[in-house]
């Protein structure tokens, strides 16, 4: 098979992307630019060279490699971003992994290889895979191979997706795909646009037509302070999702949190921090319930 | 949900409401509510409202007014409280008190699982925490003297080292003062080690004879005491051994030992079966058949001496009686009395009685050779008929059942304690055995807890219940019991080693993870370390030592250019390990020829199936399964040194062997060197087949040089993977290692990785050490593996049980968890004062943290924490 596609990360034992224990695998490459992303380093498509400086003991070979983009100024090293290709040579003979290469070409076997090693404890617990990314509906043919072989294999799969795409790409795999995830992120298409980019017709769209087909989707609302926590927010996702086909229908929403400034620090990017302190759990558990008593829909948190 | 059902019951006489309820635990009142009812079987108020009839009938029976029970429990009214009484009993609360009694208590606790510590208990409990025992000492001189006079004479009248162990125990026996603790129903006790080591010997000087004094020994046999001097003591324990045997002992690369004390799970069923009386019977038939010798004899004393031993406390009991003593209640006094006029003489008729004469039997044998790690098996199966029977003929309520547990439990946890004990199993015909008793186990050692040793058995048909309670109880005690063994690899390891499948099925743990068959082996458990880390060293420099190269503790494989091949390097490494097992196992092999004669067991041989019979000891191949455990050490390590020397010497050609070995040699002089051994090459641990298979292949090897090895001097080795402690003194005696280990540092703990090399999450460690031959290595394979305390969550226990049964299929076959997290050890590195508490899995056993040495402290530091994201 000659199709690949570039992975950020892969974790094992996640027991928060769908039922069971799961292998969760993170795509490269998204079509929306979300201010708040907790995944920056899966946005780009391309790889992208990291930097832990705590990592780093200075031993200097990196900068004896490629003086032109590795400096040392105050005993500290410094990456001149501009010009790099990221062609990783420099985080190959980084003995300490200080400096990494994010995003590794993979074939849809190298992948299935380590899907199937956690095998019995999906079984047994129920779990399986879970394709998030980064959008991954952004490699449907991948995807769809992918899965067809994961379900070939008797494991479960899930999928979590902005469905910012296409609706074919959805189509592609929609035979493969046990349980959606997906995102809602702001109800507004204006406001959506403001926050990440791009407005939010398509990806309503797609959910609502994704509902229609009655798989397993589970509508996942980030809270994010100040950005879709208003009343006029909570009427409006209200609205919608009351527009859905509810027969397979779930919704969970997620608190908001700042454990994604390390990751915009080892890319040098700067974080844009919308709040202080995280919501309470009580102003979860309210519009959680709000929610719940409005749409009649299960909903969590 | 546990700790919301804890509030509940904490706070019932205060009014109780599900929101509120919900809010103090951070959940939605509805997700609560749900939750709550899927748990509990119950909604929220129903249950509350249940359990507050339960304790206000509890109360009415007690005594108190109808009227103020109802106030108490936040009826406003008497009506209103009739009403509701009617509704859950069925009639008014006056005609309910005219009813029984009942098991009224156990019907209602039952349904949370969990039996609860009375007013008894709790007491002693503290005492224990608080370390308030005020008879720990009389213990302790009581055994020690007794036996060295009764030794010592027997040596000084030029009796056999056999005949004088029997005069040993024998006089101790004979002569101890019993003590009865208030409150305990229990009797007996064995030794403590608070204050002293259990060998603890008192000299010649004022204030020792005073203690001797003080703690009931005569002025007559305080003489006696010294005049046998060092005839007490056993001769000098080493065989001659050769330069390179003692070199390798210096070296911790090979010791060679006969464990041939205090390592043993007798069989308690003989003495609750027949009591000493029947067990005397069955000596003299032997006897008569055989013909008499020194075992004979001393087992006849011993069993006419144990006979005694109930008495004597019955003797103390009345007299504590008679004397109206305040700190002790009279029915406790009568059933002790009871009880221990009857065994362990005669066989146990009770569930009480079985108890105490199980844990008779259990002091008799420390007596002969103290505690350590002689531990006392499956207590839930032992015990089971008799529980069984009572229950069945009313003779004994589930409650009463759990107090006499307590009571055992009491007596087995000291500080330094691995009298290790053993719940569940797989019975021959596949079906699980756990119990009521094993839940019971459980429950007493989550609520004490100070309990620091047991171990649960569990099989592809154990309840899955079980096994989420046993998580439970690892979760909520922290302390890293109980620990967890795979029946479907142990039972079948075992039969490959000559054991019958019924045999095989009984096995059990001494002490920390040593695998024995109660009652029916002499395991030798721990017999042989080695250090298999150390092969590095020897191929590198060609035969000798690298920590200390004026040893020659290796083969001479060669010089490093004729390695052109990692395959050859490979094959070098190969014949080092036979090597150091087979310096172990010759070292053995003289350490047991030596200590048969002079280390006679007559306890262990009574108990023991096959010594009676034959008339032989149980230290002189009496026992029907004689068998001698050989730990190998280091396999991690020296998986992940063959993977770097793999990758950057014989696949990049980065280094040759020569700059390897000056690396080594120089302990790392190069930083970044280090770190790229590290970080550059895959590691044990994170479920990568290249490295994984070296540990699994080096482990096949072990299994077969060992085999061969049984046949090469006589006896059975079986493959143990397990350091006990070890890992610091392996390491602090090998030189840097191409894993990226600094010289001197631990070497990784048994099979788990190496502390901090495994970071690709539980699932793939689990499976890296499912990989293992565990169906060949009948010792332990044994890993600790460090969790995030969140993950023994009520959310995720379900899924570690998972995890566990679907490792369990793969091949794993003993794991203990850890459920501190690193910032709590390094503060209680810093701040022993506030983590008296606070106890650790460190090796087959838990310790308290403030008694780790700090390089074990490090140790336990550095071991990767898992979560799950």
């Amino acid at each position: 098979m000659s199709l690949t596609a570039t992975v950020s990360d892969i974790t094992r034992c996640s027991l928060h992307d769908g039922p069971g224990i799961r292998t969760v695998i993170y795509f490269k490459g998204c079509g929306l630019r979300c201010k708040w992303c907790h995944n920056p380093e899966t946005l780009q498509k391309n790889k992208q060279l990291v930097h832990y400086a705590s990592k780093c003991i200075g031993c200097g070979r990196c900068v004896t490699l490629c003086p032109v983009h590795h400096v040392v100024q105050d005993g500290k090293l410094h990456l001149v971003r501009e010009g790099c290709t990221a062609c990783g040579r420099c985080s190959q003979l980084c003995p300490t992994g200080a400096l990494k290469l994010i995003g590794e070409e993979k074939s849809i076997d190298e992948l299935l290889e380590v899907i199937v090693k956690d095998k019995h404890f999906y079984d047994k617990s129920g779990g399986g895979v879970t394709f998030s990314g980064g959008e991954c509906l952004l490699q449907p043919d991948f995807i769809a191979q992918l899965a067809k072989k994961c379900k070939q294999e008797g494991i479960h799969t899930a999928v979590e997706s902005a469905f910012f795409v296409p609706w074919e790409s959805v189509e592609k795999i929609l035979p493969y795909i046990d349980l959606f995830f997906a995102d809602l992120k702001i109800p507004d298409p204006e406001k959506h646009r403001t926050y990440t980019g791009q407005n939010n017709t398509r990806i309503l769209e797609n959910i609502t037509r994704l509902t229609q087909t009655q798989k397993n989707v589970i509508i996942r609302i980030p809270v994010i302070p100040t950005v879709n926590d208003s009343d006029t927010d909570l009427e409006q996702f209200t609205e919608i999702l009351n527009s859905l086909d509810k027969t397979a229908l779930r919704v969970e929403l997620l608190k908001y949190n700042h454990l994604s400034e390390s990751k915009y620090q080892i890319l040098e990017q700067p974080y844009t921090k919308f709040f202080d302190a995280p919501q309470t759990d009580e102003f979860m558990r309210s519009y959680c319930e709000y929610l719940n008593a409005k749409t009649k829909l299960p909903c969590t948190f | 949900m546990y700790n919301v059902l804890k509030y509940i019951h904490e706070n019932i006489k205060t009014p109780l409401t599900a929101v509120e309820t919900a809010a103090k635990f951070g959940y939605s009142k509805w997700y609560f509510c749900s939750k709550f009812h899927a748990y509990t079987g119950k909604s929220f108020v129903k249950y509350v409202r249940h359990f507050r009839l339960q304790l206000a009938c509890l109360d009415i029976l007690d005594g108190k007014k109808i009227t103020d029970v109802a106030m108490d429990y936040g009826y406003d009214d008497i009506s209103g409280f009739n009403k509701a009484f009617l509704a859950e009993f069925g009639c008014y609360p006056k005609k309910y008190k005219q009813n029984t009694k009942d098991a009224l208590q156990y019907h209602e606790r039952k349904k949370f699982n969990m039996y609860q510590l009375n007013d008894r208990c709790e007491i002693m409990r503290q005492m224990i925490v608080a370390q308030q025992n005020p008879y720990e000492q009389k213990y302790l001189v009581q055994r020690n003297v007794h036996f060295a006079i009764g030794y010592g004479e027997a040596r000084a009248r030029g009796l056999s080292y056999m005949d004088a162990v029997g005069e040993g125990v024998t006089n101790t026996l004979n002569k101890f003062i019993p003590v009865i603790t208030p409150g305990e129903l229990i009797v007996g006790f064995n030794f403590p080690d608070t204050r002293h080591w259990e060998s603890y010997n008192p000299k010649n000087s004022e204030e020792e004879i005073a203690l001797m004094r003080k703690n009931g020994i005569t002025d007559e046999d305080i003489e006696r005491y010294f005049a046998v001097g060092d005839l007490r003591r056993e001769p000098p324990k080493s065989p001659i051994l050769t330069q390179e045997e003692t070199d390798s002992r210096a070296e911790w690369a090979s010791i060679g030992k006969c464990m041939s004390c205090n390592h043993t799970v007798i069989g308690y069923e003989q003495v609750l079966k027949l009591g000493f009386r029947g067990l005397l019977e069955k000596v003299e038939r032997y006897e008569r058949q055989n013909g008499t010798n020194a075992l004979y004899t001393a087992m006849r004393n011993i069993c006419t001496a144990a006979c005694e031993m109930g008495k004597k406390y019955a003797l103390e009991a009345q007299r504590l009686l008679d004397a109206n003593d305040s700190a002790y209640v009279q029915k406790d006094l009568e059933r002790v009395i009871a009880v221990c006029n009857r065994v362990p003489e005669h066989p146990a008729a009770s569930f009480h009685e079985a108890v105490q004469a199980l844990w008779f039997a259990h002091v008799v044998n420390t007596w002969e050779d103290k505690i350590n790690a002689n531990s006392l098996g499956r207590l839930d199966q032992i015990l089971y008929p008799y529980y069984q029977k009572d229950i069945e003929a009313g003779k004994l309520t589930k409650d009463e059942a759990f107090e006499l547990v307590c009571c055992l439990w009491l007596k087995l946890y000291r500080d330094y304690d691995c009298q290790q004990s053993c719940v569940g199993g797989t019975s021959p015909e596949g079906t699980s055995q756990v119990n009521e008793l094993s839940y019971m186990m459980l429950d007493a050692t989550e609520q004490f807890d100070f309990v620091r040793c047991l171990s649960v058995r569990f099989s592809k048909n154990t309840e899955h219940d079980f096994l989420k309670r046993a998580l439970e109880v690892v979760g909520h005690v922290q302390k890293g019991i109980p620990f967890f063994f795979n029946d479907d690899v142990f039972i079948p390891a075992l039969e490959e080693k000559g054991i019958s499948h019924k045999d095989a099925c009984d096995y059990t743990q001494i002490g920390c993870v040593e695998t024995v068959i109660p009652g029916q082996s002499n395991p030798h458990a721990s017999t042989g370390n080695t250090n298999l880390l150390k092969a590095i060293e020897y191929v590198l420099c060609n035969g000798h030592s690298m920590m200390y190269p004026q040893y020659e503790t290796g083969v001479a494989t060669g010089e490093l250019d004729s390695f052109d091949t990692y395959k050859k390097f490979y094959d070098a490494v190969l014949v080092q390990v036979e090597h150091i097992l087979d310096l172990t196992c010759s070292v053995t092999k003289k350490m047991t020829d030596y200590a048969m004669p002079i280390r006679p067991k007559p306890v262990k041989s009574l108990l023991t199936a096959g010594c009676i019979e034959s008339g032989r000891d149980f230290n002189d191949k009496g026992a029907k399964y004689d068998y001698y455990q050989i730990m190998l050490g280091g396999i991690p390590n020296l998986a992940d040194s063959l993977e770097v020397i793999r990758k950057f010497i014989y696949e990049e050609h980065k280094y040759t062997l020569a700059e390897l070995r000056d690396i080594l040699v120089n302990d790392y002089p190069d930083e970044s060197v280090r770190e790229e051994f590290i970080n550059k090459a895959a590691k044990f641990g994170n479920d990568i087949d290249s490295v994984d298979n070296i540990a699994v292949d080096i482990t096949n090897k072990c299994c077969d040089y060992l085999d061969a090895l049984s046949e090469k001097y006589g006896m059975a080795f079986h493959a143990q993977p397990f350091t006990y402690l070890w890992m610091i003194e392996f390491g602090k005696e090998s030189a840097a290692s191409p894993d990226g280990r600094h010289k001197g540092e631990p070497i990784a703990y048994s099979v788990s990785p190496m502390q901090g090399r495994d970071f690709n999450g539980v699932t793939a460690l689990f499976n890296s050490i499912s990989k293992f031959p565990t169906k060949r290595t009948a010792g332990s394979t044994s890993a600790i593996i460090e969790i995030d305390p969140k993950l023994f969550s009520d959310r995720n226990i379900s899924f570690l049980v998972d995890i566990l049964l679907a490792s369990a299929e793969k091949g794993l076959s003993n794991v203990q968890f850890n459920t501190v997290d690193a910032d709590t050890l390094i503060d209680a590195k810093k701040h022993p004062e506030k983590y008296n508490n606070l106890a650790v899995r460190v090796s087959g056993f838990s310790q308290k943290f403030n008694l780790l040495t700090p390089e074990l402290q490090d140790h336990i530091i550095g071991r990767t924490k898992h979560s799950c994201l």
